[in-house]
């Protein structure tokens, strides 16, 4: 057959018939695979442990991954990585291993529906001033954002408060307690916490730390009592690693209640876990915040009275985490809690 | 389904595949690209395609009754029935909470406590293209410019995926004929659909997100911790960032359509190059802005009422027009700005004429005083669009005048590039690309799918970890 002529289109552009194209695109698709497979080996490995497509997309992308480093084909990204002053290379996989520190406390928790109710703990903090102001630190997961911001912005006219925290650095929407392959958040925190010095932390997780986890060589569904045994000691190790940094009180934040039944449930038994791991130990208060976002019959609402009494959306398009408003109530109601624990009410 | 992800890329493959192999079938054709639409936009939820499904039935139905109706005032009937009801979709799923908030508060400040009923509504990814493209087609074939398609293929185009979550606004009178005759396999465009595709991905990944996580996302977030330059640029750097993010689609939907065979109208021509705000919305989202013009603003009678009636229009159309963006005031005042501004253009433009005074002599200093104020008309809107409360914006607005100084931490030289490189690419000479293009069409196809792939592993680098979702799909 004679060779097909390729029509000119506009601009001097050649057609292509749609065998060429498929090539181009399978070979561009096909390369860049090889050229880009640990960067996309990280992908597959950031899906949760529960989801087909991570089983099957890590056990594609590993022996790719192993052919691009034989054939070489991974040094261009690794060029171009380097002297974007990139990291490269694979995560580093597995859990981290658990130290628990266990102290008997003497918290209380009191839990009336409606209300926010907190966990306790006998206070003796030092006075923060305007010369020696109290150093917050605001961490966590993806439903810090907005709310993290909220802090800086309400603090910023507070003199005795300094937040330390930046987006993207102290919390990000990926991050789990679960998955430490993905980000490892003590191993941060060791790092982050003696350079930024904070006196006191306010802690956010658990909105996507409901996955399976590889528990101890095991291989552990959410929501059962196994995976919220190991669930307490990440959370317990997250605690001991603040403490251990040098944090002399540790807020840390309960979950709201959700837009769907399920997701109600299960954080129902991530505020458990929360409060008994706060209570055994005494620099830390569980702040519980199921019912702050609830309406009057203790039921989940998107919309609910401003300080003006106007109805505003509490909610992101999800329904679940923080909108501006949510984030500013959230955050107006823990600066309470803060400022009477650190003796600073007048200041807001 | 995100545009730039490895299961998209893998879609795409399957269906590049039974496009071309079921090309010469025309009924399997239709049936498969159908499924496959349904697919893409069931990845998100699934319960939305059945909303997808009715607004097609309702529309289809009310066309092929217009079609049939034997009276100018039955055909009116039909099409208000219909454009009823995909408005009433539209209102329900994005407005609801919106009016209810807004009535309840108005009332609460008079004093007046009312308890109406708010519920839990999910808004579905895309509603507004799609029904915006149901009541263009139903108003073409009301105004007898399109005969009613067949159901399957009324499906299809409503369906198309390329278009379906974020547009562009293709109008039946664009897409339909496109079906018949089946395209020609022998014959595509691919270098041009190539480099939309890659310069969307580009734009996307190392430009928009980029600039958002860097300095737009902080500086709006907290704009009481910035100085006035900063918040000065973080607006400049929102102006980038909205146009590459959205433009990104475009450029992608339209590349991935043409490499199916469709050609889809043009969304975007160096907007920021823009002498005019008229100009500007000749540039800017261009397919909404001829659904504006051709079905709202002409529909409330264009210019052909006196200037009173024309300067209002205006405004009632880029009053709505903000609102289409979102449910929320400062979407009002946003379009209200544009409307405000394109009002004052044509005032302007008419007192001119009528004193006899002769249009200003083109030059390039003009043209360059002209750009820069269009553009700062434009940033300011800009402003009001992506603050999250009116407040805000006031407050962002107030900085940059009151707090500026020279000390800007966070505008680092990456990100000047970035806004330098968004706001310069504009003025890139289209000759220089269509150049690029055609010898990169001369080579084979092997040499071609390498070059692709190394650009592919350099836009990966260049951007940050993952992919944040298209700003247009929330509209």
């Amino acid at each position: 057959m004679a060779r097909q002529r390729r029509e000119t289109l506009i601009g001097g552009r050649r057609a292509a018939p749609a065998g060429y194209v498929l090539i181009t695109g399978l070979v561009a698709l096909g390369l860049g695979t090889f050229l880009n497979a640990a960067s996309l080996l990280r992908t597959a490995e950031r899906q949760p442990y529960d989801s087909p497509i991570r089983g099957l997309t890590v056990g594609i992308m590993k022996p790719i991954v192993d052919i691009s480093d034989f054939l070489q084909l991974d040094r261009p990204r690794e060029l171009v990585d380097m002297a974007l002053g990139r990291e490269t290379g694979a995560t580093t996989g597995g859990t981290v291993p658990v130290t628990t520190t266990t102290v008997p406390g003497e918290a209380t928790t009191t839990t009336v529906p409606g209300e926010a109710t907190t966990t306790t703990s006998p206070a003796g903090l030092r006075q923060p001033t305007a010369a020696d102001p109290l150093v917050l630190y605001v961490t966590g997961d993806s439903f810090v954002e907005m709310v993290g911001d909220a802090f800086i912005n309400d603090t910023t006219y507070i003199d005795v408060v300094e937040v330390v925290s930046e987006d993207q650095t102290d919390w990000d929407f990926f991050r789990a307690l679960t998955r430490p392959d993905v980000f490892n958040t003590p191993e941060f925190w060791r790092e982050r916490v003696p350079e930024v010095g904070p006196d006191a932390a306010v802690v956010f997780y658990g909105g996507n730390d409901g996955q399976p986890m590889v528990w101890n060589g095991e291989y552990l569904e959410p929501d059962t009592e196994p995976w919220l045994e190991a669930y307490g000691a990440l959370v317990g190790e997250a605690m001991d690693t603040l403490i251990d940094g040098g944090v002399t009180r540790i807020y840390w934040m309960g979950m709201p209640i959700m837009s769907s039944n399920d997701f109600t449930q299960r954080v129902l038994g991530f505020n458990e876990v929360y409060a008994e791991e706060a209570a055994r130990r005494p620099e830390v208060v569980y702040v519980d915040v199921f019912y702050l976002f609830a309406d009057e019959n203790g039921e989940y609402t998107r919309y609910l009275q401003d300080e003006s009494g106007n109805l505003v959306n509490m909610r992101a398009a999800d329904g679940n985490h923080y909108d501006w408003a949510g984030a500013y109530r959230l955050t107006d109601y823990v600066l309470q809690i803060i400022a009477e624990d650190w003796g600073f009410t007048d200041q807001l | 389904m995100l545009f730039p992800t490895v299961q998209f890329a893998v879609f795409m493959v399957v269906v590049f595949l039974g496009n071309w192999l079921l090309m010469q079938h025309p009924i399997r054709w239709r049936w498969f690209i159908l499924a496959a639409s349904y697919f893409f936009y069931g990845f998100w939820d699934w319960r939305f395609t059945f909303l997808l499904a009715g607004v097609t039935i309702v529309n289809q139905f009310a066309a092929t009754r217009i079609a049939a109706a034997r009276t100018q005032g039955g055909r009116r009937l039909v099409l208000t029935a219909a454009l009823v009801v995909s408005l009433g979709v539209l209102g329900f799923f994005k407005y609801y909470g919106f009016l209810v908030t807004s009535v309840a508060n108005t009332l609460n400040s008079l004093g007046l406590h009312a308890n109406l009923p708010l519920l839990e509504i999910i808004l579905p990814v895309g509603i507004s293209f799609f029904t915006f493209q149901a009541m263009s087609y139903v108003i073409d074939v009301y105004r007898n410019k399109l005969a009613p398609g067949t159901w399957l293929d009324v499906a299809v185009y409503l369906a198309f995926f390329p278009q379906l979550v974020a547009g562009p606004i293709v109008r039946g009178t664009e897409f339909l004929p496109q079906l018949h005759p089946p395209r020609d396999p022998r014959h595509l465009d691919s270098s041009r659909a190539f480099y939309l595709i890659f310069i969307g991905l580009a734009k996307k990944i190392v430009i928009a997100d980029f600039l958002a996580s860097t300095l737009v996302d902080p500086v709006f977030a907290s704009p009481g911790l910035h100085s006035g330059l900063e918040i000065l640029f973080a607006v400049y750097g929102f102006a980038v960032q909205i146009y590459a993010d959205f433009s990104a689609y475009s450029d992608i939907a339209i590349g991935i359509a043409l490499i199916l065979g469709f050609h889809f109208p043009e969304n975007f021509n160096a907007p920021y190059t823009a002498t005019s705000i008229r100009d500007f919305w000749g540039r800017w989202h261009m397919t909404l802005s001829r659904w504006l013009r051709d079905y709202l603003y002409i529909g409330l009678g264009g210019n052909r009422r006196g200037r009173l009636l024309t300067y209002r229009n205006l405004m009632l159309t880029m009053l709505l027009g903000g609102l289409w963006h979102g449910a929320a005031w400062k979407f009002v005042v946003w379009g209200g700005l544009h409307g405000l501004w394109l009002a004052l253009e044509r005032a302007v433009t008419d007192w001119r004429r009528a004193q006899g005074i002769a249009p200003l002599r083109p030059s390039p200093l003009l043209h360059a005083f002209q750009r820069l104020g269009t553009f700062h008309l434009v940033c300011l809107a800009w402003v009001f669009f992506r603050a999250d409360s009116l407040s805000t914006a006031f407050t962002m607005i107030g900085r940059i005048f009151t707090t500026f100084q020279l000390s800007a931490p966070i505008l680092t030289p990456a990100v000047l590039i970035a806004i330098a490189v968004g706001l310069g690419a504009q003025y890139v000479r289209r000759p220089s690309v269509e150049h690029a293009l055609a010898l990169f069409s001369r080579v084979g196809p092997v040499l071609q799918g390498v070059t692709l792939a190394f650009t592919l592993m350099i836009i990966d680098a260049l951007g940050p970890e993952g992919v944040a979702a298209f700003i247009y799909f929330q509209f």
